[in-house]
């Protein structure tokens, strides 16, 4: 249970994250706006890290004896934001959303079979309603007007 | 002529586009699984530490090819929250990933995305425009209501 509840803050705090970097990104530039982020993060896992008394993972015989493989997850995930961005200039939040979406729960489903030997249909198709539950949601959205908004109505 | 190759032009980049967003997807989902396997050799912020330091190296890299001069000052407090939270966000990823599976978390992760971006959306939050929660995307919500249901049951 306490995963279930803590993978539903995780996306909660997600977005607020997602809206933060594009704040950054806005401010001082996409790259730069990524890098506070990085520098912040990098510099305050490592202190947790020897407060915790793990530093014994940053021995370089530990390193290498990792799976190379298992540190590219990193470089995906700084190509993934850059491709996001680009992306998204080109395409509406919809489209944008529910195409990073369907790759997204499409990959995890197939990994969850590599790692884990696990498939289900019923998974998929819960996936599926999620990928249309999004759809629709996005495809409903409509903004205020200004004035309106501004006015309560 | 020349109009017919520049709409069919446009169509091709704009499917390359969308060709783009799909990869981003798909590789932010290998990211999920390989920190979730990270924890088979990692503590969590041995984990955090790793998956941001490789992407700093490589943005400096980056950064220094493209001769930008680095900024960080002048942004409203909470743009300098965002290691912090990008920290929690890795470390709790990783953390049910290792122990739910990629497909579950990102199945309950998106419920709490479409929560958050629906009060980001209501109270105009970060500049973005107020947009009322409708009647007409209740059945959009109960439809990833369901299909998180179904994930995680299964």
């Amino acid at each position: 249970m306490i995963y279930y509840l803590t993978a539903l803050i995780n996306g909660f705090f997600n977005s607020i994250n997602r809206m933060t970097n594009v704040r950054a990104g806005k401010l001082f530039g996409t790259a730069n706006g990524a890098l506070i982020n990085y520098v912040e993060a990098t510099v305050l896992s490592l202190l947790l890290m020897l407060v915790l008394k793990n530093g014994n993972e940053l021995a370089w015989g530990h390193i290498v004896s990792v799976p190379w493989w298992v540190y590219l997850g990193s470089v995906c995930g700084l190509l993934a934001q850059l491709l996001q961005i680009v992306g998204t200039l080109h395409s509406n939040t919809l489209v944008s959303s529910v195409l990073m979406l369907a790759g997204n729960l499409g990959m995890s489903l197939a990994l969850d079979y590599v790692f884990y030997g696990t498939f289900s249909l019923l998974r998929a198709v819960g996936i599926f309603l999620i990928l249309t539950g999004m759809a629709w949601v996005e495809k409903e959205k409509k903004p205020e007007p200004k004035d309106s908004a501004a006015n309560g109505k | 002529m020349i109009r017919y190759a520049q709409l069919h032009k446009k169509e091709g980049v704009s499917l390359l586009y969308l060709g783009l967003l799909l990869l981003a997807g798909i590789l932010q989902g290998v990211m999920v699984s390989f920190n979730g396997q990270m924890g088979n050799y990692f503590s969590l912020f041995g984990i955090c530490f790793f998956v941001h330091a490789i992407a700093l190296i490589l943005l400096f890299a980056y950064l220094l090819a493209k001769r930008q001069t680095l900024r960080f000052a002048g942004a409203p407090w909470y743009v300098y929250l965002v290691g912090v939270m990008g920290i929690a966000i890795v470390a709790s990823s990783s953390w049910c990933t290792l122990h739910v599976g990629a497909s579950a978390f990102m199945a309950l992760s998106t419920a709490g995305q479409l929560v958050s971006s629906a009060l980001i959306d209501r109270f105009g939050l970060f500049g973005m425009p107020v947009t009322r929660i409708r009647r007409q995307q209740l059945p959009g919500y109960a439809l990833v209501l369901l299909g998180v249901i179904l994930v995680v049951l299964n």
